[in-house]
């Protein structure tokens, strides 16, 4: 075994043992498990936010689409801060309600702000097909870390099985708060090695940054712009960070984990220092960059980069000590692993409680939909596998389709926080167009107008159905519209 | 329902952050001179905006705490 592979295996085993800890002597409850009993603190809210960003999509999807694409990664940065100005106001609401009525997933409270079970059901439904391609994206990025640092002893697919096997074990011994303590441990690691890993890329093979980026201006000349209309261009940009900026509170794990923070002000509070956690993704597209220009001018380095994602871990390679390269693989691996295991955790209790319990079977007993949750767990990791195997795509590419689906989320939802106007039938007739643009543009053939992102062109036609739809349909009784805005009235208890 | 009075205010630190990020700046920010601390400019400059964000969420925070608490 090589000593990076020793060390990323040893910190799998340390992550292990602390989500252990984290859960013992604690009473298994749904509450507990899923929301770590509405405890987390500021630090540990944060950090478990900030881990769930900091998944494969930031250690290994950046770096391989700055690589491969050029600078329309940029949108990144741009959506985080959207989305964390935006959690700024919906997330101490969303936490409140958690509170007051008791809400443990998502669904829950679609169903009761519009009276519905129906509409319950359909968000649990749509909420767990997008989960899928998410998943997918961080057993993707496992195997591939698992991969690279066998120096090639383990072929992908069994680095995606070691990896899926590890996810599985990992949901079933620690629930949320075992996940928010391994995270805090990786964030810091992430944190301080990606920003000076990142940057010592660069200077080892071009001395420096900006020397970096000039040779990478010489070597393609439109790298580092984005075009005007064609291929990644403005609208691009801007209707991907504006849908994925708009959808980030909407993730079914993301959403529930505000009910997991101790009191509206952890919310907020980290809804405004959470911005400066993106700027640790900026040494990640450089180094990404870092690899466009040294392929560019050695073309043997360049065929080690089997998939555009291998950049940043094919560069940390052949730039770094061995033991650098382990530590990163291994909170890059973790990483993976604790994103991995709470979109497994939020899709199996999604099912059980939300899709089977609730819609079909309501004399299930919860400790019946608890176990069904857990059986659930293996069936749901072995689907994403079963993608990753038949339908490689590039990280980013994943993150985009999930994006896609669960934004359509967010009219009902925004709507039905700040306003009293959406209907039942508004808020579900606009999901469902807004999906079926979305399939349309994906499946149909046909392109959207100036390459917008077809999630996007669906979430506008979503929210105007929804507003046209709600002004002749039944709203909801009043005594219901009352509740929500007596606990919403926000003036008390910050 | 609704935004309280502070949260009305705190609106404009959003709105600004956003439009930082959305054209027409970006399209005056899409370029690669000049470089600044060693990347190409529209890399900079989105980089640079999500500090900006950061200060103008934490002047919204401010502007919430001074307004909604008694």
């Amino acid at each position: 075994m090589t000593i990076t592979l020793t060390i990323i295996f040893g910190w799998l085993l340390v992550t292990t043992i602390v989500g252990i800890m984290a859960g013992r002597n604690r009473v298994f409850s749904m509450e507990e498990y899923f929301v770590a009993g509405r405890s987390f603190g500021l630090v540990l809210f944060y950090t478990t936010a900030a881990a769930e960003i900091y998944s494969s999509f930031a250690f290994l999807g950046l770096a391989g689409w700055a690589y491969s694409r050029g600078i329309s990664i940029v949108y990144a940065l741009a959506y985080g801060s959207i989305a964390y100005g935006i959690y700024f106001f919906l997330g101490p609401r969303i936490n409140r309600l958690g509170k007051t009525m008791n809400y443990v997933s998502q669904p829950d409270f679609l169903e009761d702000r519009y009276d519905s079970k129906f509409l319950g059901v359909l968000v649990a439904m749509v909420g767990v097909i997008f989960i899928i391609p998410y998943l997918q994206l961080q057993i993707m990025g496992s195997g591939m870390i698992v991969q690279l640092a066998s120096g090639g002893a383990i072929s992908w697919q069994t680095a995606v099985i070691i990896s899926f096997i590890a996810a599985v074990i990992f949901v079933y011994i620690s629930g949320l708060r075992g996940i928010g303590w391994t995270n805090f441990l990786q964030a810091i690691i992430m944190l301080f090695g990606m920003v000076s890993v990142g940057f010592l890329v660069s200077r080892h093979y071009f001395g420096g940054v900006q020397s970096m980026f000039e040779t990478l201006h010489q070597l393609k000349p439109t790298h580092l712009t984005l075009p005007d209309t064609a291929g990644n261009g403005i609208f691009w940009y801007t209707s991907t960070a504006l849908l994925s900026g708009l959808g980030f509170w909407m993730w079914p794990h993301i959403f529930m984990a505000t009910y997991s923070a101790k009191s509206e002000k952890v919310v907020r509070r980290n809804a405004t220092i959470l911005p400066l956690y993106q700027l640790a993704m900026v040494p990640v597209i450089i180094t990404g960059f870092a690899v466009a220009a040294k392929a560019g001018l050695d073309p043997a380095f360049g065929a080690k980069i089997a998939k555009p994602d291998q950049a940043m871990f094919v560069a940390l390679l052949d730039s770094m000590p061995a033991w650098v390269v382990g530590l990163l693989g291994a909170g890059g691996l973790a990483a993976s692993i604790s994103t991995s295991s709470a979109l497994i955790l939020t899709a199996a209790n999604l099912t059980a409680r939300n899709i089977l319990q609730k819609g079909f079977m309501p004399h299930m007993e919860d400790i019946q939909v608890a176990k069904v949750g857990r059986l659930l767990v293996p069936v749901f990791t072995a689907i994403a596998v079963a993608f990753a195997f038949l339908a490689p795509s590039m990280l980013v590419s994943l993150l985009i389709v999930g994006y896609s689906g669960i934004t359509q989320f967010f009219p009902g939802v925004v709507l039905g926080v700040f306003t009293k106007k959406p209907t039942k039938a508004g808020v579900i007739s606009g999901i469902i167009v807004g999906l079926a643009a979305l399939f349309f543009f994906q499946f149909g053939g046909v392109k959207t107008p100036l390459n917008l992102q077809p999630g996007f062109v669906g979430l506008i036609l979503n929210f105007i159905v929804v507003l046209v739809v709600s002004s002749f349909t039944k709203n909801v009784e009043p005594s219901r519209l009352e509740r929500f805005e007596k606990a919403l009235s926000m003036q008390e208890g910050n | 329902m609704g935004l309280t009075k502070g949260e009305k205010k705190a609106l404009v630190f959003l709105i600004l952050a956003i439009l930082g990020f959305m054209p027409p700046v970006t399209i005056w920010a899409n370029r690669v001179e000049p470089y600044v601390l060693g990347m190409p400019f529209l890399l900079f400059w989105q980089s640079f905006m999500v500090f900006v964000t950061f200060i103008l969420m934490t002047l919204a925070y401010k502007t919430t705490e001074r307004n909604d608490t008694k």
